[in-house]
């Protein structure tokens, strides 16, 4: 059985990293001549058509390029999108962040829009996945991100401690207790949370009137990480301790934010990822605990 | 030797003895009633008869209902032809109450269009990933029960 889970934890973790392995690779070509029946889509490799392409053509931060023809509309977040003259569009065309160039003769049946709702989606994602991650204004733009992130991440801590002491303290003991079982459970979630929040976002999004309860979703996925980073800091202060003091809670919930904060400076995409992993063993414990509010039996 | 019950005495008993010990004390002090009191009374109740008044609170009751369910039926409609637009290539949603340059049209037409990448990559290699992903996800949800369902818990009596 722990052979067995083992073995799909490791599966699951490696599918994901061999997706974004063949998403960051040089441009996606469709040739010209080439026939694509269905839609082309990624995450942050450029995309070239043409060829045609009867569905969509969407990347969440790559740029696209048309000069053959594509059916459908044609999406990007964080990069261009740029018609040649010879390009065809059947759809609609939205470029969030990026730059819309339609060349003279290129034909645009739907919608063209720059910008808009989109932005603030598309600006995150280059935050995560810069274009150009060099220069001093993109060091400065990540060393903000890091400084806000770590303020709010502190904030939120101490206020959990503050209301919730009783709770945070229930769920440290679990952790402490049980950490393997904790720590696989967070796992668990997060991967479940990974599995399932792309396909639930594109349908919340799409159904118009579910787009508040994705927002709020996101807002109670958050605050039970935080609340996991909380039970961890507390389980690290009265680790070897005789007695837990606030000092060397707060001391240890600022060193935890700080290294995130610090990664998320350096690479955000790794610092975002470390918060969560950080996370995971504390909400483990959290739900072991039914919210801080049970204590577990262990088995003897 | 006499038994417990003999110290028991009924309800009107205590009644009168309770009344005979306030009286020594002079109490309860009799008021008198205020004249207009049932005048009084009469004008703050409602005018209808209970009957009425319950039919009449049924009613808007139902009335309530049939709002909320055609408010419940409007949105799955609105989220179901959205879905069906983006992924099933339905009619557009902001197309039928417009043409797209502005306003809500142009709104709805953004959210279709934001919602595409989410979905198609998520669908990408003619929907084996999601096949996977939707695999994984049951294992995932199946191993993650299963852990919290072995480990029982006891309840505290008051977490703050």
């Amino acid at each position: 059985m722990k052979r067995f889970i083992l073995l799909l934890l490791i599966g699951l973790c490696l599918m994901p990293g061999m997706r974004i392995a063949r998403a960051q690779g040089d441009m996606l070509v469709i040739a010209a001549g080439q026939h694509e029946a269905g839609n082309v889509a990624t995450v942050a490799q450029d995309i070239r058509v043409d060829g045609i392409v009867d569905g969509d053509v969407t990347s969440w931060n790559g740029s696209i390029t048309i000069t053959g023809s594509v059916g459908g509309d044609v999406v990007s977040y964080g990069g261009d999108v740029t018609v040649g003259a010879t390009g065809r569009v059947g759809g609609h065309i939205l470029a969030s962040a990026g730059v819309l160039r339609q060349a003279e003769g290129a034909i645009v049946a739907g919608q063209k829009i720059n910008g808009g709702a989109g932005e603030a989606l598309a600006s995150l994602l280059d935050l995560l996945n810069p274009a150009s991650s060099t220069g001093p204004d993109a060091l400065l733009g990540r060393s903000l991100f890091g400084l806000a992130l770590a303020v709010l991440l502190t904030a939120f801590c101490l206020l959990y401690s503050a209301f919730w002491p009783g709770r945070v303290a229930l769920a440290s003991d679990t952790l402490s207790r049980l950490p393997s079982r904790a720590l696989m459970l967070g796992m668990l979630t997060t991967l479940a949370l990974a599995l399932a929040s792309l396909p639930l976002a594109g349908l919340l999004v799409a159904s118009v009137v579910g787009v508040p309860l994705l927002l709020v979703l996101l807002a109670l996925a958050l605050a039970l990480y935080v609340y996991g980073l909380v039970v961890l800091a507390h389980m690290l202060s009265t680790r070897g301790a005789a007695s837990r003091t606030s000092g060397r809670m707060l001391a240890i919930t600022l060193a935890v934010v700080l290294l995130i904060a610090v990664v998320v400076a350096l690479a955000p995409a790794w610092g975002v990822a470390l918060f969560f992993l950080l996370a995971s063993p504390g909400l483990g414990a959290v739900v072991l605990s039914r919210g801080g509010m049970a204590q577990p039996i262990v088995a003897r | 030797m006499g038994s417990r019950d003999n110290h028991v005495i009924d309800d009107q008993q205590y009644d009168q003895l309770l009344l005979r010990l306030l009286e020594r004390s002079g109490q309860p002090a009799a008021a008198e009633p205020p004249p207009d009191l049932v005048t009084r009374t009469l004008r703050v109740l409602p005018q209808e008869l209970p009957a009425v008044a319950g039919r009449a609170a049924a009613r808007r009751a139902g009335r309530r209902l049939v709002v909320r369910v055609m408010l419940a039926l409007f949105m799955l409609l609105i989220a179901l032809l959205g879905i069906w637009s983006v992924l099933g290539g339905g009619p557009s949603l902001a197309l039928m109450i417009g043409n797209g340059v502005s306003g809500l049209s142009r709104v709805l037409l953004t959210l279709e269009l934001l919602a595409k990448p989410l979905l198609r990559t998520a669908g990408v290699g003619d929907g084996l990933w999601m096949l996977a992903g939707l695999l994984a996800l049951a294992g995932v949800g199946w191993l993650w029960w299963r852990l919290l369902r072995r480990t029982p818990v006891v309840y505290a009596e008051r977490v703050t």
